[in-house]
């Protein structure tokens, strides 16, 4: 029993190994390096032009300091048949609970320092720290994030169940407390307030909730499936799914009448919040994007990058109905599966690419930037429909 | 002839669980399928519907077969899972509406159908929520109303008695009754050889791939020589029987 949460994480990193390998395979993972890359050049441009004493950095920093706290959940590796499995086993859990508390803690503490390491430049820009100061900064947040993972420990245990509401908004205030004190006041001061709040979050003996906790790691599970999910197929996610009543018109747009798996895949687009949720969150971000970056030549290839990028990620959803039999049942023909999700395809990504166009008349009403975008755009479009849709279903159909 | 499968070889991977299938089901009538587990009987099914490909052998139903007419072939049949099969983003009304569009059903005809069926089944309020939350026996009472809303000539129910409450137990096989009547071909397998061997015009029973016995209660009886004992009891026998060789 001892050594079930060994080989837990054991298969556990395997997992993780199996699908960074198909990641780091995968033609996205240039895009993002390249989102990267904008981004850290973008900040490295942005900070000479920042003076000191301006009044809303240390809000900036308060903000990104609680939020950081916030990364980096509870990995308990649970899975749904234990509690019935391991149901006798009261006094073992406690050890495996405190086995995957150091875990989560080790995880934690790495990604806090990143955070941390990553908004220093800024920091010390606009506000003057000694050396004493960045260490006193670097513990006060690891502190924190101690604290925020016995929250995190409380909110599945039965001595917990009765205040998540509490004890969910005491993970937000707490770090929120502590970053305010180090920002506003002085590094040392929050991080006193740091121990202090570690000091009274370290509670006696908790008794694990099983249905809280396996739901809980469920939950997690599926946030690192679905960031593996834009890279490769994972099979456990499915998405969850929201009725989006709002969305009915745009759902009767982008069915035709008469025809099944239009239908289908038009309801499964919009309501499914894996595939349209990657779509809005790409476009929304491109449309940032394209709206802030001033230089010409970028902002197209950046314009065009994304539009690709969000085609790409449509694909998935062709045979996502694969395992419902009743597809098969259908007296429909392949090929007009084929062209009606072809006809998805074609709107979903005309509609993208006008947002994205849009957007990149950006604050200063770069008309001529629109032109180029929408020009580009227009080529694309083309492309993607005519020829990228064509052959990857061609490719898609071929597996079947 | 609605259904005739004649000599089928078939099953999942290489290794074949079919070994010469050979059965029929006519026009009006109820025929069970009966069998241990892991005998054939879904596998026989999925071969109905086409999600397997027969190694050998031929599946015909009213003379058309699923790979010179898939469309005319599919048209022709409606099927109830033993799992149900829910699509995740689709409301109950959606469902039914996807099954209409799919089998090209005249709207009002199919809805006038549908809600007959919704009432029966308790489901009529229920028209805007999403089934894949529902309870095993709802869920089983959606997949019910959508293949029984459609003209399909031949109906496959695998398994369809777990998980509903008595009331829709015998409400399914009112309705299954009702198909019969007009006309329709039933292909049902189950374990519950009670209410099979009061309902099931004739039966076949597999065991080990293989058609073990097949005709009305009274062939059986007779096969066995065992003149008043019920299915349940002739299939106990012949079960152990094959264990014992």
């Amino acid at each position: 029993m001892n050594k079930l949460f060994a080989q837990r994480r054991q298969r556990h990193f395997m997992l993780l190994l199996k699908y960074w390998r198909l990641v780091f395979n995968d033609h996205f993972v240039i895009a993002l390096f390249f989102l990267f890359g904008a981004l850290a050049y973008g900040y490295s441009q942005w900070l000479p032009q920042l003076g000191p004493n301006l009044w809303w950095s240390r809000w900036l920093l308060v903000a990104w300091f609680t939020v950081l706290a916030q990364l980096g959940r509870l990995a308990t590796l649970l899975e749904r048949p234990d509690p019935v499995f391991l149901l006798p086993q009261v006094k073992n859990m406690q050890i495996y609970m405190r086995q995957a508390g150091t875990y989560s803690l080790i995880l934690a503490l790495l990604m806090t320092a990143t955070g941390t390491f990553v908004a220093l430049p800024f920091a010390m820009t606009t506000e003057r720290l000694t050396g004493t100061n960045i260490a006193l900064i670097f513990l006060t947040f690891l502190v924190v994030k101690a604290s925020w993972l016995r929250l995190a420990q409380a909110k599945v245990s039965q001595e917990g169940r009765q205040h998540l509401r509490l004890l969910r908004a005491l993970q937000w205030i707490l770090p929120l407390l502590v970053a305010l004190a180090c920002w506003l006041i002085n590094p040392l001061v929050g991080l006193i307030l740091a121990v202090v709040i570690e000091g009274a979050t370290l509670t006696r003996r908790l008794t694990l909730d099983w249905r809280l906790a396996v739901s809980a790691e469920a939950d997690r599970m599926y946030s690192i499936y679905r960031f593996f999910n834009l890279f490769t197929d994972v099979p456990t996610v499915q998405g969850n799914v929201k009725r989006r009543t709002w969305a009915n018109g745009l759902i009767r747009r982008l069915t035709i009448a008469g025809h099944p798996w239009s239908y289908l895949y038009a309801r499964g687009f919009i309501r499914n919040t894996d595939v349209s949720g990657i779509v809005i969150r790409l476009t929304l971000l491109a449309m940032v994007v394209v709206f802030l970056v001033p230089v010409v030549w970028l902002n197209s290839v950046l314009a065009a990058l994304f539009i690709y990028l969000i085609a790409t990620q449509l694909m998935p959803l062709f045979d996502q109905y694969d395992g419902n039999v009743f597809t098969h049942l259908y007296p429909v023909s392949f090929a007009q599966r084929q062209a009606d999700f072809q006809s998805l395809l074609s709107k979903v990504t005309i509609l993208v690419a006008a947002l994205i166009v849009l957007a990149s008349l950006g604050l200063r009403l770069n008309w001529l930037q629109l032109g180029i975008n929408l020009v580009i755009s227009i080529i694309e479009v083309l492309l993607l429909t005519r020829l990228y849709y064509r052959v990857r279903l061609k490719k898609l159909s071929e597996e079947n | 002839m609605a259904l005739e499968i004649k000599n089928l070889v078939g099953g999942y991977s290489q290794i074949p669980v079919l070994k010469d299938v050979t059965l029929d089901v006519q026009p009006g009538e109820l025929v069970g399928l009966i069998g241990l587990n892991g005998a054939g009987k879904s596998t026989t099914l999925n071969h109905v519907i086409g999600i397997l490909r027969p190694f050998s052998g031929s599946i015909t139903l009213n003379g058309l077969s699923l790979a010179t007419n898939p469309e005319e072939y599919k048209q022709q049949i409606a099927y109830v899972p033993e799992t149900p099969i829910l699509y995740d983003e689709l409301t109950l009304r959606e469902h039914l509406e996807l099954t209409m569009t799919a089998y090209g059903l005249d709207p009002q005809v199919a809805w006038k159908r549908a809600h007959r069926l919704l009432k029966i089944f308790r489901l009529d309020n229920k028209l805007d929520w999403f089934p894949a939350n529902f309870s095993k026996g709802m869920k089983q009472k959606v997949m019910i109303c959508c293949a029984f809303m459609t003209d399909a000539k031949l109906l496959i129910v695998d398994e369809p008695f777990y998980g509903l409450d008595p009331l829709a137990v015998h409400d399914l096989l009112d309705l299954i009754e009702e198909k019969k009547k007009a006309g329709v071909a039933v292909l049902m397998s189950t374990h519950v050889l009670d209410t099979a061997q009061k309902y099931c015009d004739r039966f076949v029973l597999l065991a080990a791939g293989k058609v073990r016995a097949h005709g009305t209660l009274d062939e059986l009886r007779k096969l066995g020589d065992r003149p008043d004992e019920s299915l349940d009891e002739i299939y106990l026998h012949l079960a152990r029987d094959d264990q014992n060789e």
